[in-house]
């Protein structure tokens, strides 16, 4: 391996959007988490009665036209907010299960089935929509997919690869995700409570993030003010159990300490932490584990999917974006439902907004297979 | 240009699987195989019987891999994974949704919904070795597993990682499909099986295949020093022969 050369740039955030139920973009999602407000309904979509849970947090504006997969819907939402964007750009989608719900809409046995239904289908349609000079590809590693696929963009950036990645993050919710989850016990029966002693399971919600990152150099030239920086990332499998996360949060404690390690900086300079946070008993006493092993309790957390419900491979996406409003604002909304936290949470989890200091942030998910993901951000001076 | 080693290589096509050391010639014109416990572990392993198909076949061609790298036997935590693939689990997808159909009068069965996530697969084989270095999965139109690849060598290159598992993953899909209005893939040109290569920094294993490299720009690759195009055509070209 002698003389390689391997560079280092910096990675910058220079546009952060989201939709969620709780709104058509960031500003919506931010403001409105700051107020206490939840996007989880009782769900009209679909029949939920033979399900653990009628609860999900949909967004009201997305409606299936002409036989269309609901995500490409999404994406077209999310491609008509976003900025004339340099053909070069390279494309990274991050969603678990793209247009599954195209198998709803046939019958499966001898008839013809759309190509949109394979997962490459959605970067190819949103190059194409949007003219790229390039078909992109598409991330999937379950809950942090979104994660997974900023630091990877964050990466080619940084090893001089590519100059600009735009990332979009996005997951919708059809009856074979709500089944499933409900089929496998992990849906609460109310609307979600993370972190809270009473929490029962989580609810599903779906939302889509554009990420768009650039390098110092392409930022510069296009006299363009970034928004954050993206300073490292960190991932790392349990290697424990499919379903279920390692009870000691080794994968993720891992995850996050290579994150500190890339970005040369100790735990303690890392005062906020956006947690994956979806109100499963086993997932959230992960994270409290995982908290109290390697954080004072002077840093502060919270977890959004209370309000918004768990979007699944587009959480990381839209938490990110989240991240972007603390730092700019240096507040973070607080955990929506929490009333009674569970023991040894009660330190880092407010259901109010709090105030942050530092420069830095960290966001992190874990999902099926292992996976977990961290990444850091720092505030752009 | 970066170069690394290959150290291993297994697959499961429709006409062979195994590795170096050990192929099973397959009848010819039955599509993939299945595939048994016996044909990759010796040992009962508990989790095998329940995984979906899609996960066995990613498996048994990363088994095949350590085997012939001669990492089968312990655990190798700093290890990571990138899977490629333009079909993802949609066989089991499908499985999974004809439960969902009234006329069916079945339940949604939480086992199956849990394999149909495409990477459920890559912990599988973290957990079966020990694994805690980054994975997922790439679904790209045409399943080069290039991209993969230029992840795997960064991987190496930056020394975040000891070993790296890089490969392709495609169940056989039947059916017809359209393209629907966009570019799309084309069902018919996806080669179904799987192939997995173990990659490191240094020449440890003397049953290894020699040099990769890449250029800087992350445009081109070699495999000693001729052009490769994809993941298939560099196992064929490990080999020498058809696989």
């Amino acid at each position: 391996m002698e003389g390689w050369q391997v560079v280092m740039n910096k990675v910058y955030i220079t546009r952060a959007n989201a939709i969620t139920s709780m709104g058509p973009d960031l500003d919506a999602l931010y403001t409105g988490l700051l107020e206490n407000k939840s996007g989880i309904k009782k769900a009209l979509r679909f029949d939920t009665a033979p399900f653990v849970s009628p609860y999900a947090a949909l967004i009201d504006t997305l409606e299936s036209k002409n036989k269309q997969s609901l995500i490409f819907e999404l994406a077209n939402q999310l491609i008509d907010q976003l900025p004339p964007i340099d053909k070069d750009c390279l494309l990274i989608t991050a969603s678990t299960k793209a247009g599954i719900d195209l198998l709803e809409k046939k019958n499966l046995i001898g008839s013809t089935i759309s190509s949109k239904v394979f997962p490459s289908s959605l970067p190819d349609y949103i190059a194409q929509k949007m003219g790229l000079n390039n078909r992109g590809f598409n991330i999937n590693s379950a809950c942090a997919s979104s994660t997974i696929a900023i630091g990877k963009g964050a990466s080619l950036i940084k090893l001089g690869h590519a100059d600009c990645v735009l990332i979009c993050c996005l997951d919708v919710i059809t009856d074979f995700t709500f089944s499933g989850f409900s089929a496998l016990r992990a849906m609460s029966p109310l609307p979600a409570l993370p972190f809270d002693k009473n929490r029962q399971g989580l609810t599903l919600g779906e939302g889509g993030a554009t990420i768009l990152l650039m390098g110092e150099k392409k930022m510069k030239s296009l006299n363009i003010t970034p928004l954050a920086e993206i300073c490292s990332f960190g991932i790392a499998n349990d290697a424990a159990h499919v379903t279920a996360p390692a009870r000691d949060g080794r994968g993720l404690k891992l995850a996050i300490k290579n994150a500190c390690a890339m970005a040369d900086i100790s735990l303690d300079k890392i005062s906020a932490f956006n947690t994956h946070g979806t109100g499963t008993v086993y997932n959230d006493l992960m994270e409290i584990n995982v908290l109290n092993s390697l954080f004072s309790k002077n840093t502060r957390a919270n977890s959004i999917k209370g309000a918004i419900g768990h979007t699944i491979g587009a959480a990381g996406g839209i938490e990110m974006a989240l991240c972007v409003k603390m730092l700019e604002t240096s507040l973070m909304p607080g955990t929506a439902g929490l009333k009674d936290p569970e023991k040894d949470a009660e330190h880092y989890f407010s259901p109010d907004p709090q105030k942050i200091s530092g420069d830095y942030i960290l966001t992190t998910n874990s999902g099926f297979g292992g996976t977990n993901a961290a990444i850091i951000l720092k505030r752009s001076k | 240009m970066m170069s690394i080693v290959i150290s291993g290589l297994g697959w499961v096509y429709t006409t062979s699987m195994g590795y170096a050391g050990d192929i099973k010639v397959l009848p010819s014109s039955k599509g993939l195989p299945p595939i048994e416990r016996k044909d990759i572990f010796k040992e009962p392993y508990k989790p095998f019987g329940r995984m979906d198909y899609f996960s066995k076949l990613g498996l048994a061609a990363i088994v095949f891999a350590m085997k012939d790298a001669n990492l089968h036997g312990s655990p190798h935590k700093n290890t990571g994974i990138i899977a490629s693939s333009s079909t993802g689990c949609l066989e089991t997808d499908m499985k999974y949704q004809a439960t969902l159909l009234p006329e069916n009068n079945t339940l949604p069965s939480p086992a199956l919904f849990a394999y149909t996530l495409p990477s459920c697969f890559l912990g599988e084989a973290s957990i079966r070795y020990g694994l805690t270095g980054e994975s997922f999965v790439i679904n790209e139109t045409d399943t080069t597993g290039m991209t993969g690849l230029g992840m795997a060598v960064d991987l190496l290159a930056v020394g975040q990682i000891d070993y790296m598992l890089c490969g392709i993953n495609n169940s056989q899909i039947d059916g017809v499909y359209d393209a629907d209005g966009i570019d799309g893939i084309d069902a018919t040109s996806i080669q179904p099986g799987a192939v997995f290569f173990l990659l490191e920094k240094k020449n440890r294993n003397p049953g290894s295949y020699g040099n990769l490299s890449k250029n800087e720009s992350n445009t081109s690759f070699y495999y000693k020093d001729s052009p490769i195009k994809n993941l298939h055509d560099l196992a064929q070209k490990c080999v020498k022969k058809n696989i």
